[in-house]
């Protein structure tokens, strides 16, 4: 039987919805720049070439579209990237799911009770005005720490893992009749 | 001759684009299928694309000089 089935998540966050924003704000300075550039031009009387010719309305037509279909691809890419950084807490583990390329996707997992230190910390005037930072996992072991990056109510969130932590070795120390948790 | 090398141009990008889009929506449904922002991002994304290339095709296509069968204004 599989004891992952009797564990429930009790929280599962992306990044601050405002990073996604930034990280769009090329596409979508991208998406405007054309109309206001031909405007501009327009309003100083400046002829672009081939204006006057008859490939002008196929080849305008032709870039055009290719150029917002592409700015629209990369678009949702961007969403794409931010969608599937996803971190999750269960009363058993920490899932850790980073989209890092298009074919790249690193998945880990930590247990509970494993978890050593959790810092939360918020940096820059974005960061403080819309409460997002990032939290650090420290766990037992050589393994990196886990990151949460940019995530809303960093220190909500350091409050309720080491609630979790807490909890699960106590659970822990129930089971084994082991004060301080290990569960060795 | 210059319409014809314009004309595979297009064709060869929108193959690669439409090849990129479909990789990318494959990896959003494969992996947050169940998730309803997943599907309302991805439903915007396909009426903006069909909507460019309508509008794109409807201008482009009568300029290329082809005989479809078919004139588009009909449509």
């Amino acid at each position: 039987m599989n004891p992952l089935i009797f564990e429930h998540t009790l929280f599962r966050t992306r990044a601050h919805p405002i990073v996604f924003l930034f990280s769009i704000m090329p596409h979508i300075i991208l998406l405007v720049a054309p109309p206001i550039a031909l405007f501009i031009l327009s309003a100083r009387g400046i002829a672009l070439p081939f204006t006057d010719t008859d490939i002008y309305p196929l080849l305008s037509m032709m870039a055009g579209s290719i150029y917002y279909l592409y700015v629209l691809m990369f678009l949702l890419y961007a969403f794409f990237d931010y969608f599937l950084d996803v971190w999750t807490i269960t009363d058993h583990h920490i899932i850790n799911v980073e989209q890092k390329s298009m074919f790249l996707r690193t998945i880990s997992k930590e247990e509970l009770n494993r978890v050593q230190d959790v810092t939360s910390e918020i940096k820059g005037i974005f960061g403080t005005f819309f409460n997002y930072g990032n939290v650090y996992i420290q766990t037992a072991g050589a393994h990196e720490r886990i990151v949460f990056e940019k995530i809303s109510m960093p220190q909500t969130v350091v409050d309720v893992i080491l609630r979790a932590v807490k909890r699960r070795k106590d659970e822990i120390a129930h089971e084994y009749g082991d004060k301080n948790g290990s569960g060795l | 001759m210059l319409v014809s090398i314009l004309f595979i141009a297009y064709a060869a990008l929108l193959g690669v684009w439409l090849i990129a889009s479909l990789i990318v929506i494959f990896y959003l449904l494969r992996y947050q299928s169940l998730s309803l922002s997943a599907w309302i991002v991805i439903a915007i994304y396909i009426f903006l694309s069909v909507n460019i290339l309508y509008w794109s095709w409807h201008s482009t296509l009568p300029l290329l000089d082809f005989d479809f069968g078919f004139s588009f204004d009909s449509l």
